[in-house]
Parts: C-alpha cells; structure tokens; sequence
C-alpha cells in the first residue's frame, strides 16, 4: 500500500504538469507576468533571512522550505539525512536527463539582530541577504512561478537546497546528494542572490585561512625582548606578499584583513590575519596553501610566536572549459535582456559539479553590495535577474532535448 | 496555585494556525471578509516590509485578507508614499468622518478605521515590527475563524530589544507589569491571565468592535479589554503567542505619558460598571520633573482622555454597513 502510496504521489506532480494546455502558451503567458514574482522573491528572503543559521543540518531553514514547497503543490518534497531539500519538476518530453539548480541555504554570518531586513525604497539591507536568502528565495520562486504556470522544460529538473558548510573537513551535502544523481544530471545551475551579469569564465579554486598568532605578554615599558602579534603578522604579511606562487601567474594570494590587540600599555600577544588564496589551477591551490602554511610556521616560530590556522572557506577550482556552453548561452541571455554580463574570475560553488564532469555555472539574480558593515540587494535588478534565469534553463534545456532527440 | 481561567483555556500558539489554505478555506465557508489595519506616525522603517510581507502572504499567494490599510495620524516622514507604493490603501485619520472632528492618537486611528475598512474581520497590527512576518496575522484570525464563541483575540510575546546591533531581552513590558497587571489583579483578576494585554496586535469581529467605546489614545487596549469582558463575557477573549516581536525602547517618560492615558481610562471603565466611584475630577496633564544640572525642569503635557462613541451609534456608519442601533 505504502509502495502505491508513494508512486501515486510522484505520479501526482508529474500529472500536475502534464495534463495542461500545450507548454509553450503556458511559458509565452507566464513569461509576460513574470514581474508580479518580484515581490515574493523579496518578501521570502526577508523571511528566510531571519531564520537562524548556521544549525545542525539547516533545521529551522529547510523545514521553511519544506512548507514552502508544499504550499505551492508540490506533493513529492525529498529530504535526505544531510539536509538536503529536493523537487522534481518533470520535463515536458520523455526525457531521462535532469538539470541540477541549486541554492546554498546556509549563512555563516546571520545575526538576530543585523539579520532582521529593512526594506527601503530601492534596496533591500539585512546581513545575508544579498549573498546568501536571496538565491534561495529566487530558487524558491522559480519553483512556484514553474507549477503555478504549469511550464515544463526541454529536461527535467531537479530542485535542490543544500548547504555548504565552508570550513568543513567531511563531505559536503551537495557532495551526497551528487553520489546518487551524478550519472542522471546534463548540467548544474548555482542560483545566486549577487552577481547579475557575472559570468565565471575562469572559476577559481579558493582557500580562506583565518591565521592566529600568540606572542608572550609584555609590557611596553618592561625589559623582555620579544616580538608583538602585530609584528608577527605584518611580517607574514608582508614575505607571503612579496611571493610568485606559480610560473604562469595563475595563483594569487590577499591578505583580507588583520586584527590585533590588547589594550595601550601593552604589546599585542593575540592578533588574526585572514588570507585568501585563488588558483585557477588545482594542484597549485594545494602547493600553495602547503607553502603558505609552511611559511607562517617558519616566520611564527623565528618570532618566538606560535601561529594556528584553519580552513575558514573551501571552494574547489572548475573547469573553464567544460563551462564554455552554459556560458555562452547565459551571455547570450544577458544581452538580449540587456544585463551586461561582466566576465569574472571568482570562487563557486558549481566547481564541485565540473569535479564530476558535468558543467556548471552561477546565475546572480541580483545587484548589491556585501561588505564589512553592510549587505543589501537593489530591488530594481530582480525582475531581470530572474527573468534571465527562466530564460536560461528553458533555452539551455531546449537546447540539450533537441541534440539527444 | 493552579486556578482554571477561560483566557488560559483560550491561549493558542501561532503554529497552531500556521496552515493558511486552511484559514482561507474557514473564511470562505464562513463567508466572511477579513481586513487589516496599520495605526501610523512616522513608521517609514519599517511599514514598506510589514506591508510587502503581509500583501505577498496573505494577499498574492493566500487569499486570506481582503483588505489591508494605513490610518496615518499625520506622519511627517514618508509613511505614507511607502506605504501606498507597496499596495496599501492609504487614509489620513482626519479626513475620515470629517464632521465628528480628529484627535491625534492611536485609538482614534482605530476607531475611525472601522469607517473605511470593509471587513467582518478586524486586524490591527503596529508599525514598528522588525521581525513582522504571516504568523502575527494567521495567529490573530485563526481562532475567530475557529471558534465563533471568541471574538477579540490579542497577541503576546517575548519583547527584545534591538539596541547596539544585538537583540536584549527586554523583561516583559514594564507598563503592564508594574501597572495594569496589579490593576487587573485587584479590580479584574480574570483578565490578569493576560500575558500582554497592552500588546498593540489584535483582532477582533465587528459586530463586537462596533458596539465598544474608543479612547482616542493610549488607553485603548485596556478599555477594549474591560469593555468586552462586560459586554459579551471574559470566553470572548482569546491570546496567542506570538514567539518573539522585536521593537524599538521605549524611553521611561513616554512610558509614564502611557500610564497616565491607561489609569484615565481605567478609573473611567470603574466608574462606569460600579466598580469604583471617583470623588473628584481627574488631572488632565501628566507632570514630570527632572534635575539639570543645579535646576529642576518641570515639565507638563496633556494626554487627551477622549473617548470615541462606539461606531455603531454614528447615523453614517449604519448608513454604509447597514448595522442597527444598538438596543
């Protein structure tokens, strides 16, 4: 009974899309509404934006989502034991091939208070917003805007919404869910909040490392020699700045931001560096963070200090070339919906996705601003972004079921 | 001491009514047609995402309000535009029944919304919510569209304070407990089971709201409170709760202004049932005094003690909603 029940149900959603009137009236009529999305792209990342994070597997977050889904009709919602939120949206063919879209749900940065969004009269502000709920809640609308306009694509879909834990040491659960859906996938989409017109033409491979260095107390009057904290990390600084990490110049290294600090009349026996390191060449990622560490170490202990540090974000380096399509035919978009598309080298999470073979690339839906003391999302940009997006997997989607028919 | 109390039995969580497409069905098998109100003066942070929320909500994607509105007091700041273009109906307080006058205050906002607002459900819901979001309407209409004995449903919540980039909790609010909790403890203990009765998010029916008096400020919550417990019994109450509101502090001197209005409209409700009889007219202006340096500044303000007929008595309002004069 159980095993009719669950097939009943999967029929269901493939029915709901099924038996309508011929899909591309559907997709022509919804195309033209598409801005009425707008709001609610808006209003489920201001809600989404104040539901704690990070949680133990995203509780809070996915059980959003999960009623979220549901309410739109959805009646086969999948959560896996890591987290992972998924739907299928059946393509309009016979297809056997899916499209993985994807949205990170985690926010390393939430905060009860400065995560409570303002809305103003052209942006929306509120920490983890920009970056992190709104890829999800245009995620979100995009599988509302699908089953309430009854559109099916050229392949099916698979929804995803999952988390990235960036200072992980395991398996990522995009990496689990991945095992059972890899041979089954064409391509992936990360659906991103900022980055409208980006187009990641060389996805680099990224570590950010947090650096902590402990020198002995010491008063600035006493007798002890000895080096400060401060000392420690501005001559880290300053010897891994003056390095050539690779013969190509593929490997870049920045020091994002050092901290240091006890009180006047003391010398600094605690300070914090943060680096990151770009490659766009995996193996000279690796080599250079072994060399990095390595060098700190060296410098740390010539100091009379003691250095520790930790992996604070991960993303892996893709493959630019197996990219090559996807980008194209999202430039292509950008200019007809005149979103000027701006190449760029920057870390993605869709590099997890060329490690396996499959191409991948980020769609932003938005323009805004991340920094040290504020994140904000302009309003104005979203229909567009959005819009690209649809455009996006329905031409790229149509392009693939023709070449396999 | 464990004493049964209707309030309690009628204490409810949010969750409990979560499930909008039912509510929507409730109201539609019921007939009936919901609205909701904001009181506004000077709300411009925070009005434009309470409306856009709630209209996306329970408008867009659930048809589960018919109506929402602003009663602006006259806000010097952008409430208005803000709230219009995210698709409220906006209304300023003295254009509404121009004859019978204005009074600037919150009740008065409310009173007159009756007027403009068309719903058999009334949703009044504040301004200044940081963290608004469907549950604080769900959670108020959810049990007049459960159980048609209950009629006026307040919210309540824990209180913190977004001070310095961080949320504090706040302790409750200071007014209720130093003042209208020992109020009710001695003259109304049944609704001392209350947890927030000056909450500034409530609902009701109008075939209740209509038939009560308004003080026109700040004494509006607690005459509402007492005026229905006599009217139609203390099983008409309902309270739900809410989780979490977050808001601005409010300073000790505009709380005092609001204890004052409170004790007016208090000691006015005693007289009127016979709960008490005042031997001599009440002062009308609510006195501070504060050092400054080697002076002390005095310092007098008027807090309008005005109560507004109950609507149904207005020959225009039974005009427009056909209701009859009460017997």
């Amino acid at each position: 009974v159980k095993l009719f029940e669950k097939v009943g149900r999967v029929f269901s959603d493939a029915l709901r899309f099924a038996t309508r009137r011929p899909r591309r009236t559907a997709a022509l009529r919804a195309r033209a509404d598409i801005g009425t999305y707008v709001n609610r792209i808006i209003s489920d990342a201001v809600l989404f934006n104040e539901l704690p994070s990070p949680t133990e597997k995203e509780e809070v977050r996915c059980n959003f989502i999960l009623r979220r889904l549901t309410e739109f009709g959805y009646t086969e919602v999948a959560v896996d034991e890591h987290g992972n939120v998924s739907v299928i949206v059946p393509a309009s063919g016979e297809s056997v091939q899916y499209v993985l879209v994807f949205a990170d749900i985690r926010c390393e940065e939430y905060s009860p208070a400065e995560s409570l969004a303002r809305l103003e009269k052209e942006r929306v502000v509120g920490r983890g917003i920009a970056e992190n709920s709104l890829g999800v809640s245009g995620l979100l609308v995009l599988a509302e805007y699908l089953i309430k306009n009854q559109i099916q694509l050229g392949l099916n879909l698979v929804l995803l919404f999952t988390s990235f834990d960036p200072g992980a040491q395991e398996t990522q659960p995009l990496e689990h869910f991945l095992r059972g859906w890899a041979a089954r996938l064409a391509f992936g989409v990360n659906v991103r909040g900022l980055g409208l017109g980006r187009v990641e033409e060389r996805p680099m491979g990224t570590y950010k490392l947090v650096v902590t260095a402990r020198t002995p107390e010491r008063q600035v009057l006493g007798t002890e020699p000895g080096a400060s904290a401060i000392t420690v990390l501005a001559n880290v600084a300053h010897r891994l700045g003056s390095i050539r990490w690779d013969s190509q110049n593929d490997t870049f290294l920045n020091v994002a931001r050092i901290q240091a600090g006890v009180g006047f009349g003391w010398y600094a026996a605690e300070g914090v560096m943060e680096l990151e390191i770009f490659s766009a060449n995996r193996d000279a990622l690796e080599m250079t963070r072994k060399a990095v560490g390595a060098t700190i170490a060296n410098l740390a202990a010539e100091a009379g200090a003691s250095a520790e540090i930790t992996v604070k974000t991960f993303f892996p380096t893709g493959n630019a070339e197996m990219n090559t399509g996807l980008n194209r035919a999202l430039q292509g978009i950008q200019a007809r919906l005149k979103i000027k598309s701006l190449p760029v080298s920057l870390p993605d999470h869709s590099a997890v996705l060329n490690s396996l073979g499959l191409p991948a690339v980020s769609v932003g839906i938005a323009t805004g601003r991340k920094s040290f003391r504020e994140e904000y999302v302009d309003i104005r940009p979203i229909e567009a972004g959005f819009r690209q997006l649809f455009s996006f997997l329905e031409e790229s989607t149509r392009e693939r079921a023709g070449g396999h028919a | 001491v464990k004493e049964e109390s209707p309030i309690i039995a009628n204490t409810f969580h949010h969750s409990e009514f979560a499930d909008t497409g039912k509510l929507v069905e409730q109201k539609e098998r019921q007939g009936v047609t919901i609205s909701l109100a904001f009181p506004t003066l000077n709300e411009e942070a925070t009005l434009g995402k309470e409306i856009l929320v709630l209209k996306t909500e329970l408008m867009d994607r659930f048809p589960l309000l018919n109506e929402i509105a602003v009663i602006d007091s006259g806000s010097t700041d952008r409430t208005r535009e803000v709230a219009a273009d995210n698709g409220a109906r906006v209304f300023s307080s003295r254009d509404i029944l121009r004859s019978h006058g204005t009074y600037r205050g919150k009740g008065e906002n409310l009173w007159k919304s009756l007027y403009v607002l068309s719903g058999d459900l009334i949703v009044w819901i504040d301004a200044d919510i940081s963290n608004i979001g469907p549950q604080f309407v769900t959670g108020l209409v959810g049990p007049l569209l459960r159980d048609t004995r209950i009629c006026y449903v307040k919210a309540f919540y824990e209180r913190p304070l977004r001070a310095a980039g961080e949320l504090a909790p706040s302790g409750g609010g200071r007014v209720t407990e130093i003042l209208v909790r020992p109020l009710f403890s001695l003259f109304y203990p049944e609704l001392a089971y209350l947890i927030q009765p000056l909450s500034g998010e409530y609902a009701g029916r109008r075939s209740v709201l209509e038939r009560l008096p308004f003080s026109v400020g700040y004494g509006v919550e607690i005459g509402h409170l007492i005026d229905v417990y006599h009217g139609f019994g203390v099983g008409a109450l309902a309270q739900v709760n809410m989780d979490s509101r977050v808001h601005r502090n409010q300073s000790v001197h505009a709380l005092g202004r609001m204890a004052f209005g409170i004790l007016h409209t208090f000691f006015h409700r005693l007289e009127t049932y016979g709960g008490a009889r005042q031997l001599r007219d009440l002062g009308r202006m609510h006195i501070t005094v504060s050092a400054v340096d080697s002076r002390h500044e005095v310092s007098l303000t008027e807090i309008t003690a005005e109560e507004r007929p109950p609507m149904v008595e207005l020959e225009e309002y039974r005009k427009k909603f056909g209701a009859a004069r009460p017997g």
